[in-house]
């Protein structure tokens, strides 16, 4: 594996996946908060068929402030990986450490926003946004309100406080969701694909105010997607994982100034780049 | 093959009257009120002379003086029944919700269960009242109770469809913020188990109103519907029986046309989960 680190600004840094710590990229690297060594998930079937194989064998790290997108091709684990950390899916081998403790189901520090949006249609944006802070029991109503209304403005849904969600468009009710999410302030927002579902603009849009967001917001994103471009706009680490059985191929640092331009020339590099790194993991069989 | 814009003005009703319009937007009550004129007519010109028919217009008056004449009898019989209904339903609808909820969440709790449901499925609720006679005399409690064992089963069986339908990854949500085990039954197994459990309600209420009457009937205890007919049958004051018989089939339609359709606007469709 190349290690490789680029000096300039702008420019692409890769790793493999190991130790090494990162060197002049601009930005402050954090301290270590997740850390997966040779993560391995296993489903078996209640109906006595044979096991699935979901994570075969996995090593990344994740450190604090840092916007860590977990890239791959559908069906390579990242998903499982993802709820693995919240907390949601259990370890079937190897170690996932949460600020060096294994991860001991979910917690109100790790927030998740899924693909389709899984937001109460029984509850207005509002009453959405307040979920989890109610469910939290650690503020009052008034202050449950106010921290609610303030999200409400920063995800553009004023206006919409009392709609219903089955009212709203994919992008709208996907605002909710982030908005629900980050009402609570959690330390992780966990993110499972949650712009596949929604059309190309509504798509862009998302992730300029996402980008803008996790800029303000103190918080460690951990974004899984199958979409390459997506991924450079949003991180400042790249996780690449491969094909069935899923493994890490490399961890990337992408230092690219924001707001980033998908249309950006050193953009379009790491793009070119990045596909071909994929390219020569993916199966030889081209119908897979 | 016809283009589609000529099958499109083809299929268009054709042009009518305003009358006609009329008959076909309004045709239920219409047709209603053509059955009574044809009745009132046959026994108001005498082509139907039997004591055991009355006119409509002689029903209506029993009606009328059942709910304002000096007895107010169809008014108490009413309150008695609906009292005793509101009753064997509130409780049937705690109980089962609460056990269809359980066993929705836990297969061993819908094991256990399961041979008691399968026995109960076929069992008309009224044959209670021969076996809960017995031990509590017949009475008050023996209607209630006929109520709640006929209403029980499709309550039971909404909230266990309602409760298992809930999705995974809701509960995920609620759980990764430390929602306790009530709230997570209250704020999100509940309301997502409603798509099943409000046509369930409906059903059920529809059993319940059928076993408050024939309970009600068959014991002849206190007030109520059932009750008053039965007894306008015997000293043959014909005009209240049916004035009775009409009023139960009211309250049925108010309850199954306005009351259940009004929930569910204010719950399941306004939350885009029904169309």
């Amino acid at each position: 594996m190349n290690a490789r680190t680029h000096e300039t600004e702008g420019g692409l840094g890769t790793m493999d996946g190991s130790v090494t710590p990162v060197q002049e990229t601009g930005l402050a690297a954090g301290p270590i908060v997740v850390e997966a060594r040779n993560l391995r998930k296993v489903f078996t079937p209640q109906d006595g068929n044979p096991p699935v194989v979901a994570v075969e064998d996995v090593s990344f790290q994740i450190r604090r402030g840092e916007f860590t997108v977990l890239l791959g091709p559908s069906g390579c684990g990242k998903s499982t990986t993802l709820y693995m950390i919240g907390g949601f899916e259990k370890v079937s081998g190897g170690e996932l450490m949460l600020h060096g403790k294994p991860v001991a189901g979910p917690g109100p520090d790790r927030g998740i926003v899924f693909q389709d949006f899984v937001l109460f249609p029984w509850r207005t944006v509002l009453g959405n946004i307040m979920f989890g802070l109610e469910m939290m029991r650690r503020f009052d109503r008034a202050e449950i309100r106010a921290r609610a209304e303030h999200y409400v403005q920063h995800l553009g849904l004023a206006g919409f406080e009392n709609a219903y969600p089955s009212t709203l468009s994919g992008g709208m009710k996907q605002r909710i969701a982030i908005a629900r999410t980050l009402a609570t302030e959690p330390e992780f927002m966990l993110m499972d694909e949650p712009f596949a579902a929604l059309d190309a603009q509504t798509r862009d849009r998302l992730i300029a105010d996402l980008s803008r967001i996790a800029g303000e917001q103190n918080t460690t994103f951990v974004f899984v997607t199958h979409d390459v471009r997506e991924a450079i706009r949003l991180a400042d680490r790249i996780i690449v994982f491969s094909p069935r059985p899923s493994r890490v191929v490399q961890s990337i640092q992408v230092t690219l100034p924001r707001p980033r331009d998908s249309y950006d020339p050193r953009l379009l590099e790491i793009d070119r780049e990045l596909r071909s790194l994929i390219g020569r993991h993916a199966p030889d069989d081209p119908a897979s | 093959m016809q283009p589609a814009h000529a099958r499109g003005t083809a299929c268009e009703p054709p042009r009518r009257g305003r009358l006609a319009g009329f008959v076909r937007r309004h045709s239920n009550p219409l047709i209603l009120i053509a059955l009574l004129a044809i009745w009132q007519m046959l026994v108001g010109f005498g082509l139907v002379h039997n004591p055991a028919v009355p006119s409509p217009t002689a029903i209506a008056h029993s009606l009328w003086k059942g709910f304002l004449g000096p007895h107010h009898i169809l008014a108490i019989a009413t309150a008695a029944t609906l009292g005793r209904l509101i009753l064997g339903f509130a409780i049937a609808l705690l109980a089962a919700s609460a056990l269809g909820l359980l066993a929705g969440r836990n297969d061993d709790i819908a094991a256990a269960l399961n041979p008691l449901v399968a026995l109960w499925i076929p069992l008309p609720g009224i044959v209670t009242i021969p076996v809960l006679s017995l031990w509590l005399g017949v009475g008050q409690a023996v209607i209630v109770c006929t109520v709640i064992f006929s209403a029980w089963i499709p309550l039971y069986l909404g909230a266990l469809q309602g409760a298992r339908s809930v999705a995974a990854r809701q509960l995920w949500v609620a759980r990764s913020y430390g929602a306790t085990r009530w709230s997570t039954v209250c704020h999100i197994i509940v309301p997502s188990a409603l798509v099943q459990m409000l046509p369930a309600l409906r059903v059920g209420m529809g059993y319940a109103w059928r076993a408050v009457i024939a309970a009600e009937i068959i014991t002849q205890h206190g007030e109520g519907l059932g009750v008053t007919i039965f007894a306008a049958r015997q000293f043959f004051d014909v005009a209240t029986m049916y004035a009775g018989v009409i009023l139960i089939a009211l309250l049925g339609l108010t309850i199954e046309k306005i009351l259940f359709p009004q929930l569910e606007r204010r719950t399941l469709k306004r939350w885009g989960l029904v169309v």
